[in-house]
């Protein structure tokens, strides 16, 4: 097994680092490594914002909260395609027609005012960060799973990978790791999805059996609502948490300025959600019940306690190991691996251009010297960026990866969103407004997750959590946008930004 | 119709957190498997493929709010 699957992650990682080698070559400018010199089409966009956007919480974290919660994971499957054709309505053209690199050069081009490039980029390093240290617990505990390596060197590994891949390759070779990650998952889950049906002898016998384990475990009914135990106000929170915060992810939404157009960028959702609606439907309605099916009571997968060995994040892996064999196993976590390496390398772009572009905004008046020096910036706040994700991965490394990734969301929901649609849409919005609100959306969101029982009691340890629910996501957002709207409201646009809003 | 498009999203994205956050509310039909398909699976999987062909419907709705290209900020 070790040795099919050290020959699948090495040819993975060859794979990637030919790509960088190759990209490293052209990227030279800054237009180059933030935005691959605005050059790539809209269909190879669409696949590597699919090849973004399904993480490790969809290879692993989701297949391992359906194996716990059942259909009640739908909320996780739903939410993103609805945000992208949301984003492909509302934000996708405004975004390309107003941005080059960061979101940050959308809200001054909007606003007028300096300080929102600083603010901009604060919170989609802090977003950016969540959401890439679930990535790292993820391929953590993949590659301890697989070589028996300890969790720390594994998130070591991964961060040094991904390191390499931004600092020599930028914005282009995460994009071509993106595109071939979205075929080989695309693949990956169509190959288990067919085995997993043969190998219960049918889809009707194979949904019968999961609903069978899932009884004989102690469960009320597979297919029946009510398996994650949410309460109304944390089901709808996560709902409002995961739309709105898909709406408002950095990584995703500088994707758009990759693309030469706004007929592109379009162009690029409307692939994108093919391609994750064909993974999610397979994944959610195969793989999730085969899960179930195969996983539950296998004493291969289980440890002495009855715990799925891994933790559950690891079920799909077990699932592929079941119903495919070494190889398949072998080829699945590679699969995975290549995931996960494609969406850290998007991230770390995040990081790196927000933190050299916006928020160390060099002050150039030698063009051609400030350009070295932010490019320079961008390679070394792509390292710092790795080294602190990879310490607060070995720190969350208990938590469930789909959880961290809707932490990250909710940041996202109650600080970019509120902010980016109104600068697009509102024109009475003002800086101040803006500023405001983004800042009591971050605050009140981090604020609000660390009182929630998933942080001040499992991380912290504390007996009860002082906010009661885990997504704060319908307090926050709200929050972001009332103050957004009372601080437009007492202050008046600049000259510059009634001019932007036309 | 852009706003339209949005109402329909909105609430079709908010079916499942409607079951989840009430389980009593959801539909008998999800718990059976008429045809060997459960009913949850069933309906669930179709909405997903519905936002599929929303997202197509979207580009052109999209193209048409936008009015023409009025190319890229680069």
């Amino acid at each position: 097994m070790i040795s099919i699957g050290i020959v699948c992650f090495l040819v993975t990682v060859a794979l990637t680092l030919a790509i960088t080698a190759w990209a490293s070559r052209k990227s030279s400018s800054r237009s180059a490594m933030y935005a691959a010199e605005g050059k790539v089409t809209g269909g190879q966009n669409g696949m590597a914002i699919a090849g973004d956007f399904m993480s490790a919480t969809t290879v692993l974290g989701v297949v391992g909260l359906f194996f716990t919660g059942g259909v009640d994971t739908m909320i996780y499957f739903i939410t993103p395609p609805a945000a992208m054709c949301l984003i492909l309505l509302w934000t996708a053209g405004p975004l390309r027609r107003l941005g080059r690199f960061t979101l940050g050069d959308v809200l001054v081009a909007r606003l007028a005012e300096p300080n929102m490039r600083v603010f901009s980029g604060v919170s989609t390093i802090v977003i950016s960060l969540i959401y890439l240290i679930a990535q790292l617990v993820g391929a953590g505990a993949l590659i301890s799973v697989l070589f028996g390596l300890s969790f720390t060197v594994s998130v070591i590994v991964v961060g040094a990978l991904m390191t390499i891949y931004i600092v020599f390759g930028g914005m282009l070779a995460a994009t071509w790791v993106q595109i071939i990650k979205a075929c080989l998952l695309m693949v990956g889950v169509v190959i288990i999805s067919v085995m997993a049906v043969n190998h219960a002898g049918g889809l009707s016998a194979l949904f019968a059996q999961a609903s069978a384990m899932h009884q004989s475990s102690g469960g009320a009914g597979l297919y029946r609502f009510g398996g994650m135990k949410l309460d109304p106000f944390s089901a709808i929170s996560l709902t409002v948490g995961l739309t709105m915060g898909v709406l408002g992810l950095p990584h995703l939404l500088i994707r758009f300025f990759t693309v030469p157009n706004e007929s592109a960028a379009r162009r690029s959702m409307v692939t994108a959600v093919a391609i994750i609606g064909l993974v999610f439907v397979l994944t959610f309605a195969i793989i999730g019940p085969a899960s179930v099916a195969f996983i539950t009571g296998n004493h291969q997968f289980l440890t002495p306690t009855g715990a799925v060995k891994g933790g559950p994040n690891m079920v799909v892996i077990h699932l592929a190991h079941a119903v495919g064999g070494e190889v398949l196993m072998g080829a699945f976590s590679a699969v995975a691996f290549a995931t996960i390496l494609a969406v850290v390398s998007g991230l770390t772009i995040a990081i790196a251009s927000a933190t050299s572009h916006d928020v160390f905004h060099p002050r150039r008046s030698d063009p051609q010297r400030g350009e070295a020096s932010e490019l320079w910036l961008f390679r070394l706040a792509a390292v710092v960026g790795s080294i602190v994700a990879v310490a607060l991965a070995i720190v969350f490394q208990k938590e469930n990866v789909a959880y961290l990734v809707a932490l990250a969301m909710t940041v996202s929901a109650s600080t970019n969103f509120p902010v980016v649609i109104l600068s697009l849409y509102w024109k009475r919005f003002t800086s101040t407004g803006a500023l405001l609100g983004g800042v009591v959306g971050l605050v009140s969101s981090i604020g609000l997750i660390i009182l929630s029982p998933g942080v001040w009691v499992k991380v912290l340890h504390h007996a009860a959590p002082i906010f009661p629910a885990d997504y704060p996501a319908l307090v926050s957002a709200p929050l972001a946008f009332l103050v957004c709207w009372l601080g437009s409201l007492a202050t008046q646009p600049s000259a510059k930004a009634a001019t932007a809003a036309g | 119709m852009r706003l339209l498009a949005t109402l329909i999203i909105i609430i079709l994205c908010g079916l499942p957190a409607l079951f989840a956050g009430w389980p009593d509310a959801a539909p008998a039909f999800f718990d059976t498997r008429s045809g060997g398909v459960p009913g949850s699976i069933l309906v669930m999987s179709i909405l997903l493929l519905v936002f599929v062909v929303i997202a197509a419907i979207s580009g052109v709705i999209a193209r048409n709010a936008s009015g023409p290209d009025q190319g890229a900020g680069q």
